[in-house]
């Protein structure tokens, strides 16, 4: 491997159940995962002297990770949460492994986790998620946008520009469902077909309700550190970022992303290319979000992306097995921790421990975060 | 219980200039004095060479459609009786990109059609630019 020193590596893992499930507050949910996380990589919790966090958004801390912190009993040398979106814990495995190197930290714990759910059965809790969420609240949220629709002027002019069709789009949420009906930790577990997918309600055009990630409760969590000594390690071989504003109306492209320069910062710290990864964890929100990161990522040529997930290549025993627990799409999306099990599923299959969407003799992975719409991105290759 | 308060603009600083002329009918954006880029949303420094200095200029209003998307669920209360609308992205003739909706006899013109700005007064200190689609062939 000539890629980054393989010092640093993902050291434990760990996460809770997802789905509509109520009770536990997202403090708790951060807890259950970091207890499993540091169990699995046989350090103790007081051991850890590192902590990054997304925040919530149901709790309004001050400083979210100097509570979780807190509530742990921890006292870190470092901590911080980050607010890049779905970027945050893709960014937060490579700050980690920065901050590892510099001597700032041993053992690093990134948690995130969120009842979104429990919040948003609340009167008025989805209408003040649309209000402060990723619209522009002067120049996009008063003219009417709302999530679904600020990823639906991306996946139109995908199909402007290439002849992306709907059923493509589909196919993404299907192969999702698929992934996340053999995983008893998912929340979406009943398969579906593209004629589902195209059959359910409209929410903005082209995006159907099954285009859409359910808002779910549940947290992940993952210990970097040193590889030397470790357990089980699963080494951080190269990684990238970039973060391009926060705004659709103001990307310089919809259908080309900051993914693109992150994935280029990530592959050429790692010594490898795209055609080197065994599996891919994307940032799947919505479906035109898969259509996309395939195509900045360098796994099908631009404008291919429809036609390369209808072939079947996102399946676990596809040319490109991609999000293998069932993604955002199905496992679930829960507030600021959407995403973080995108890293504990990779940790996992590359350490050959998944039987139900195995992906025989995978090696490497990648696995990419994406803030807002399409406005920050995280990359991070993991290797065994 | 979930007030229907629109979501509106917060009318101010340095975004002022902008809503004060959309009330008036009239769309106004700054130009950076130095490179004589355009700039919006309003700002303080220029994007392209960073400068703060900037002029306050009427434009013609033009453009055409970028990307569209028919909308027909929303969380914001105040828009539910407003759905199905249509929400764009308008490339102006000046070259910023701003976000309206479509209004006008077709709601759903296709990608690169011609639009030009309608303003929609919604409160004594908000006016809202939407676009219509040019009927003219001047444009």
């Amino acid at each position: 491997m000539s890629g980054w020193e393989a010092d640093v590596a993902v050291l434990g893992v760990g996460e809770t159940p997802f789905g509509p499930s109520d009770g536990e507050s997202s403090l708790q949910l951060h807890a259950r995962a970091a207890l499993l996380a540091a169990e699995d990589a046989g350090i103790p919790l007081r051991e850890i002297d590192g902590l990054l966090t997304a925040g919530s958004r149901t709790d309004g801390f001050l400083m979210h990770s100097a509570a979780v912190a807190e509530y742990l009993g921890l006292q870190p040398k470092i901590s911080a949460s980050l607010s890049l979106g779905g970027a945050n814990h893709c960014a937060s495995v490579l700050y980690a492994a920065a901050a590892i190197r510099a001597g700032l930290a041993s053992n690093v714990l990134v948690v995130a986790a969120d009842n979104l759910v429990s919040s948003a059965s609340t009167i008025g809790a989805a209408e003040r998620l649309t209000r402060t969420g990723a619209g522009d609240p002067d120049f996009e949220i008063p003219h009417g946008a709302t999530l679904p629709a600020l990823y639906a002027l991306a996946a139109q002019r995908h199909m402007y520009e290439y002849g992306t069709t709907s059923e493509q789009l589909a196919a993404v949420a299907v192969a999702m469902r698929r992934h996340a009906s053999t995983n008893p930790q998912a929340h979406m577990r009943d398969q579906i077909s593209v004629e589902d997918v195209l059959s359910s309600r409209m929410i903005s055009e082209p995006l159907h309700l099954l285009d859409c990630c359910p808002i779910s409760n549940g947290g992940g969590a993952l210990i970097v550190g040193r590889a030397d000594g470790a357990r089980s390690p699963v080494h951080v071989i190269g990684g990238g970022s970039a973060t391009v504003g926060e705004h659709v109306s103001q990307l310089p492209n919809l259908t080309s992303t900051g993914a693109r320069q992150s994935a280029v910062a990530a592959y050429a710290s790692a010594g490898i290319g795209a055609k080197e990864i065994d599996a891919a964890f994307l940032y799947d929100s919505f479906t035109i979000a898969v259509l996309v990161q395939l195509e900045d990522l360098g796994f099908c040529g631009v404008g291919e992306s429809g036609a390369f997930v209808e072939d079947g290549n996102l399946a676990s025993d596809g040319t490109l097995p991609t999000n293998t627990h069932g993604g955002l799409l199905s496992h679930g999306h829960p507030g600021r921790a959407g995403g973080i099990v995108h890293l504990v599923e990779a940790v996992r299959q590359l350490r050959g421990e998944i039987d139900r969407n195995p992906v025989d003799g995978a090696r490497v992975a990648l696995v990419h975060g994406m803030g807002g719409v399409f406005g920050t991105h995280a990359t991070v290759i993991l290797a065994r | 219980m979930t007030d229907a308060i629109r979501p509106m603009p917060r009318v101010y600083g340095e975004a002022k200039p902008f809503w004060d002329s959309c009330r008036e009918q009239r769309l106004r954006l700054q130009r950076c004095a130095s490179c004589q880029t355009w700039r919006f949303p309003p700002g303080l420094v220029c994007r392209h060479c960073s400068s703060t200095e900037a002029e306050w200029i009427e434009v013609s209003g033009r453009g055409s459609i970028h990307s569209l998307t028919v909308v027909h669920r929303t969380p914001i209360t105040a828009f539910i009786e407003e759905l199905p609308y249509t929400l764009a992205l308008v490339d102006l003739d000046e070259g910023v990109r701003l976000m309206a909706r479509i209004s006008g006899a077709s709601v759903t013109p296709p990608i690169g059609t011609r639009v030009e700005v309608v303003f929609e007064h919604i409160h004594d200190d908000v006016t809202l630019p939407t676009f219509r689609e040019v009927i003219s062939n001047d444009g």
